[in-house]
C-alpha cells in the first residue's frame, strides 16, 4: 500500500511540475526521476515499490494492447505513409544502435588501455 | 409470430455487443487480459521466439476480432482504457531497474553522458528525419520521433507531441524486433565487441525487446541494455522538450 502511495505521489508531482512549467514532457517521466531521487536520498531502494515492480514487471506489455489495437483505426493513414515508416524504422533503428555502440566503444577505449586484461564485469552489483 | 427470425441480423449483434460494452465499462479490460494471456501461452508453446512477440499476437487477435465483428475501435478502447492509464505508473516503476543498474552506471561514470546524447539524438534524427524526407504526414512524424524509447514513455511523448499513440506503439515494437534481430550482428560488423558497448547500444536503439535479447547473450550485456533503455528514455524526453522550447 505504501508503495502505491509513493508511486502516485511521484506521478502527481511530476504531472504538476510539467503542467505548471508547460513542458511537452510526460509527467510520469518527471515522476520517475523524482522516485529515483528519493532512493538516492535514502541511500537504498524502497522495498514496497520494489515488490510492486517485481510483481508486474514481466507483464507490463499488456498495458500497450489498447493503444496498439488502435492501429486498425489508422489503417488508411498508415498505408499512405507505409514506405516512409518502414524505411524510417529499419534504417533508424540500425543507425541508432551502430552509432551508439561505436560512440560507447570510443569512450571506453581509453580505459581498456589503462587497465588491459583487468576488465571486471559488474555482474554482482548489477544483479543485486 | 410463427415467422420470428431465428437469425439476428449482424448489425443488431454489433449494437448488442456495443451496448454491452458501454454498460460494463471494464469489458475491454477483461477481453484484453484473456487475449493477452492466451497470446503468452501460445508464444510459450511455440518455444518463445523473439520475433513473434506475444504483444503482437494479442494486438493482431483483437484487431482481427473487431474487424470481423464490426465492433468499432472506439467502443473497445473506451472499455479497455483503464489499462492505458496504468502506463503512467508503469513508467514511474522504471525507477526500480534504473536503481538496480547503479553499479553499471558507476563502472563507466560520466563517459555515459556523451554516448547517451549522441544515441538519443541519432534516434530522434534518423526516425523523424527520414520520415520527414520521405514526406510522411505530420502525425506520423510526431508518432515516429520517440521510436527508440521504451513504449510507456514513447506513447506519452507521442501524445504530448500530437502524434498518434497507436502508430507509436506499433513502431516501437517493430523497432525493438528489428534491433533484436540484426542489432548484434550489425554491432559486430562495425567492430563493437565490448559487451558494455553492445548492451548500451541495444538498449538505446531497440528498447525492451532488444534488452530482452541482450539478457540472452550475458548478464553484462543485458544490464547495460536496460541501463541504456531507461537513460535513453530520459535523455530523449529532455531533448524533445528542448527542441519544442526552441522551435
Amino acid at each position: 500500500m505504501r508503495g502505491f502511495i509513493k508511486i502516485f505521489v511521484c506521478l502527481l508531482l511530476g504531472e504538476g511540475l510539467t503542467q505548471s512549467a508547460d513542458l511537452p514532457v510526460p509527467g510520469a517521466v518527471v515522476g520517475l526521476v523524482l522516485l529515483v531521487a528519493t532512493f538516492c536520498m535514502a541511500g537504498q531502494i524502497d522495498r514496497d515499490v520494489e515488490r510492486i515492480f517485481d510483481g508486474v514487471a514481466s507483464h507490463l506489455a499488456i498495458l500497450f494492447v489498447p493503444a496498439g489495437v488502435g492501429i486498425i483505426a489508422y489503417a488508411s493513414l498508415l498505408q499512405a505513409g507505409l514506405g516512409a515508416i518502414a524505411i524510417a524504422v529499419t534504417a533508424g533503428t540500425v543507425a541508432t544502435i551502430v552509432v551508439t555502440g561505436i560512440c560507447m566503444r570510443l569512450c571506453l577505449a581509453g580505459e581498456a588501455e589503462a587497465e588491459s586484461g583487468e576488465i571486471e564485469p559488474t555482474e554482482e552489483k548489477v544483479r543485486a | 409470430m410463427t415467422t420470428a427470425p431465428d437469425i439476428v441480423p449482424a448489425t443488431e449483434i454489433v449494437t448488442m455487443i456495443e451496448r454491452f460494452a458501454e454498460a460494463s465499462p471494464l469489458s475491454g479490460v477483461a477481453i484484453t487480459f484473456l487475449v493477452y494471456f492466451g497470446a503468452v501461452s501460445l508464444h510459450r508453446a511455440l518455444g518463445s521466439p523473439i520475433l513473434i512477440h506475444p504483444l503482437l499476437i494479442a494486438i493482431a487477435a483483437i484487431a482481427l476480432a473487431l474487424q470481423a465483428s464490426g465492433v468499432s475501435y472506439d467502443v473497445f478502447y473506451r472499455s479497455a482504457e483503464p489499462l492505458h492509464w496504468l502506463l503512467a505508473p508503469a513508467v514511474i516503476l522504471l525507477a526500480v531497474p534504473l536503481w538496480r543498474q547503479l553499479g553499471a552506471i558507476r563502472s563507466v561514470g560520466l563517459r555515459l553522458v556523451p554516448v547517451l546524447l549522441v544515441g538519443a539524438a541519432t534516434g530522434i534524427a534518423t526516425s523523424a528525419g527520414i520520415a520527414l524526407m520521405l514526406g510522411a504526414p505530420e502525425t506520423v512524424v510526431a508518432a515516429l520521433t520517440p521510436k527508440s524509447v521504451t513504449i510507456p514513455v514513447a506513447v506519452g511523448l507521442s501524445e504530448s507531441l500530437g502524434g498518434e499513440p497507436a502508430i507509436t506503439a506499433i513502431v516501437v515494437i517493430l523497432s525493438g524486433l528489428i534491433g533484436a534481430t540484426i542489432g548484434l550482428p550489425a554491432l559486430r560488423l562495425c567492430g563493437v565487441r565490448d559487451p558494455r558497448a553492445q548492451g548500451l547500444a541495444m538498449g538505446v536503439g531497440s528498447n525492451m525487446i532488444g534488452t530482452a535479447r541482450s539478457f540472452q547473450i550475458s548478464q553484462v550485456v543485458g544490464a547495460f541494455a536496460s541501463l541504456g533503455m531507461i537513460l535513453n528514455a530520459l535523455v530523449t524526453t529532455a531533448l524533445i522538450a528542448l527542441l519544442c522550447l526552441l522551435s
